[in-house]
């Protein structure tokens, strides 16, 4: 096998596509051959920003040139923009952004609301989730956290979001209404690891309003708000009011989790006496 | 001592104009840090919280009489590598890249560059640097008195590849009684400037870090490195380590990104359960509840003396 | 999107204007700069409130500061406290 590190600073060289066949013991006119075959893949490879430039089964024919019979290149979606060009040739949507899989109507419309405001952002997912316990969580690492927490403790989370950059109110009430309006769920988790920029008491109301919009009990819908930080004592506030549970920084995000999971467990007991 | 930052370290914000960019250098300020400067093209003039603004690097050196110390640049992410290039070409050592979504050959020949003129990155993706009490470099930890209530200076080093929980874990230490030398958000992204393995050698030469505290996710090679540093450099720093996104292990989740742009499970080597098995065959503990830290390093820090 | 529920107003904040200076064409103008989540506009010389935007509010206090004391209140429905200069 050959192998080599390329700079990035300079356009890969030809030499360097040749000491790496080499490497593989060819030589001849096979070697001269190969070399400006993977020299031209390494400069795609850099230029249109691949992530993964692939040719695989490259074939020799009687005559001793080659051709490639399959490729495979992927593309990173931070490189789109400056690509244009390349993905209006190749037919490529400006919308379709290639996922692994179909987005769902949650998908979709968590989706609308983010880039319907520019305040904030947010994310949602369901792909893979099928449970009942609703969560509105944030932000990148906290999510990843509190869905572990959920799922560790017994919980069946019903979907996944990111909640950052500190949404409005009315960015963060469409999320928790979109995240209610999932079927079989009943309950939502609205926590985030401590918030310095996103704050507390805007999170509060538009989850809150979510639920007052949708004629659910804010009490006893939002299973659980632990969000701590920016804005805490008007967001505890404003919790209180509608007597929501909450929690400070004193409560760890596991044990937050394992209330919400607590809280939903039972509920279905007392359900099925 | 800490690492990175020192009473004394000066730094510059290039973007200093942009929204963000003018609460951070707030925050900075109010806690204590050198802002020294900013750069913005064509702001020149200008001030953002008393810190004059710049077009160019250069001018903040000139009127400065020195280079200083560092930058954090918060500019949108097409633009990202001029800056970066222009900091690191005019001496900066440091530079923080706060910014997300720059494309990764950028973010590779930022690296390189830095690489070859001897200047560190921290991120991209990332909050920045804080050493209690002493320097704030970034939007970690947010506002000063906010910073002030999760951070306090003590023995342990924070390494994280989310900004978020660099503050969650630090406020976790601090309420165990456990403070920090220095906390550094390492930045999201498949590439980085700074990796754990390579900011070890730091914390390792520092003498008031007597052990680490890791938070890492699924994707990428970084704890694989870090295991293999560990075991070559028989490191005198005991490690305690915290993975998130153990979820994504399941097959449905394959090919997604969750959290971070670098938190994918694209092969085997890329799962949490194959990290665990790493970090922990290197001697690493891993747990699986923030609350659990705070013990994992007292056990480690007893077994050590 | 189909629309699935009611959206509410004023929730958790209601903003007043004395009357006496509802009709201030300048003070207007200079209330819709400084809110931060656009709850002021101008309507034909008069300070409008832009109810949709009620709940947005980020107790910055800016239209406290941009109108002469005691004309503009912030009122928290949550907890019955209002910010007022
Ligand atoms: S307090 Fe700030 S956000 Fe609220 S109405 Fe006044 S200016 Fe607008």
């Amino acid at each position: 096998m050959g192998r080599g590190h390329l700079s990035n600073l300079v356009e890969p060289p030809d030499f360097r596509a040749k000491e790496v066949i080499s490497h593989t013991g060819l030589t001849g006119s096979e070697l001269t051959r190969a070399t400006p075959i993977l020299a031209r893949l390494a400069r795609l490879m850099r230029d249109y920003d691949m992530t993964l430039a692939e040719i695989n089964p490259l074939a020799r024919l009687a005559d001793g040139s080659f051709v490639a019979l399959d490729a495979h290149m992927e593309m990173e979606n931070e490189a789109r923009p400056r690509q244009r060009p390349l993905l209006d040739d190749l037919g490529v949507d400006p919308t379709d952004m290639r996922e692994p899989y179909e987005p769902s109507a949650f998908e979709r419309n968590v989706k609308a609301i983010d880039s319907a405001d520019h305040r904030g952002v947010i994310q949602g997912k369901d792909h893979g989730f099928s449970g009942n316990l609703g969560l509105v969580i944030g932000a990148g690492g906290g999510s990843l956290t509190l869905t572990d927490a959920v799922r560790s403790q017994g919980g069946r989370p019903a979907n996944y979001t990111e909640i950052g950059g500190n949404p409005s109110v009315s960015k963060a009430c469409g999320l928790a209404k979109e995240v209610l309006s999932k079927d079989g769920v009943e309950k939502i988790a609205v926590m985030m690891s401590i918030v310095s920029n996103t704050r507390v008491d805007i999170v509060a109301r538009g989850v809150i309003k979510a639920c007052l919009e949708l004629d659910k009990d804010p009490g006893e819908t939002i299973a659980i708000f632990r969000i701590p930080g920016a804005w805490e004592e008007e967001g505890f506030k404003i919790l209180e009011r509608y007597g929501v549970e909450y929690c400070d920084r004193s409560v760890s995000m596991w044990e937050a989790a394992g209330r919400a999971v607590a809280k939903i467990q039972e509920e279905q007991v007392a359900g099925s006496r | 001592m800490s690492v990175l930052l020192s009473e004394d370290f000066t730094f510059i914000v290039q973007g200093i104009t942009g929204r963000e960019a003018v609460n951070l250098t707030r925050e900075c300020l109010d806690y204590g840090s050198k802002v020294v400067g900013g750069v913005t093209p064509g702001r020149k003039g200008r001030e953002v919280h008393g810190v004059p603004v710049f077009d160019t690097v250069e001018q903040v050196t000139e009127a400065l009489g020195y280079v200083p110390d560092g930058s954090v640049v918060t500019v949108p992410p097409a633009f990202t590598k001029d800056a970066v290039f222009e900091a690191i070409v005019r001496g900066v050592k440091l530079v923080v890249i706060v910014t997300e979504r720059i494309p990764r050959r950028d973010v590779a020949e930022m690296v390189e560059l830095a690489d070859r003129y001897g200047a560190r990155i921290i991120g991209p993706n990332c909050l920045g640097v804080i050493v209690p009490e002493v320097c704030k470099m970034g939007g970690i930890g947010g506002p000063a008195k906010d910073a002030a209530k999760a951070y306090t200076p003590g023995a342990i080093g924070v390494m994280s590849r989310s900004g978020g929980m660099t503050t969650e874990i630090s406020s976790t230490l601090t309420a165990a009684g456990l403070g920090q030398s220095t906390a550094i958000s390492i930045g999201g992204d498949a590439i980085i400037g700074s990796t754990y393995a390579e900011l070890m050698p730091l914390f390792e030469a520092d003498e008031q870090t007597e052990g680490i505290v890791i938070y890492t996710e699924p994707g990428g090679r970084m704890e694989a490195q870090l295991s293999e540093w560990v075991k070559e450099n028989d490191s005198r720093l005991p490690i305690v380590a915290f993975m998130a996104g153990r979820f994504m292990d399941s097959e449905e989740m394959k090919g997604m990104s969750f959290g971070h742009a670098g938190t994918i499970v694209e092969g085997k080597e890329d799962t949490a359960t194959e990290k665990i098995a790493r970090l922990e065959a290197a001697g690493i503990p891993v747990v699986e509840r923030i609350d659990e830290i705070p013990d994992a390093v007292k056990d480690k820090l007893g077994a050590k003396v | 999107m189909e629309a699935r529920s009611k959206e509410l107003e004023a929730v958790f904040i209601e903003v007043e204007v004395d009357a006496s200076i509802a009709t201030d064409a300048e003070l207007a103008r200079k209330l819709a700069e400084v809110c931060p989540v656009d709850i002021f506009a101008t309507d034909d010389g008069h300070v409008a409130i832009v109810r949709s935007n009620l709940d947005e509010c980020v107790l910055c206090e800016l239209c406290l500061d941009a109108a002469p004391d005691g004309t503009v209140r912030v009122k928290k429905l949550y907890d019955g406290t209002e910010l007022v200069r």
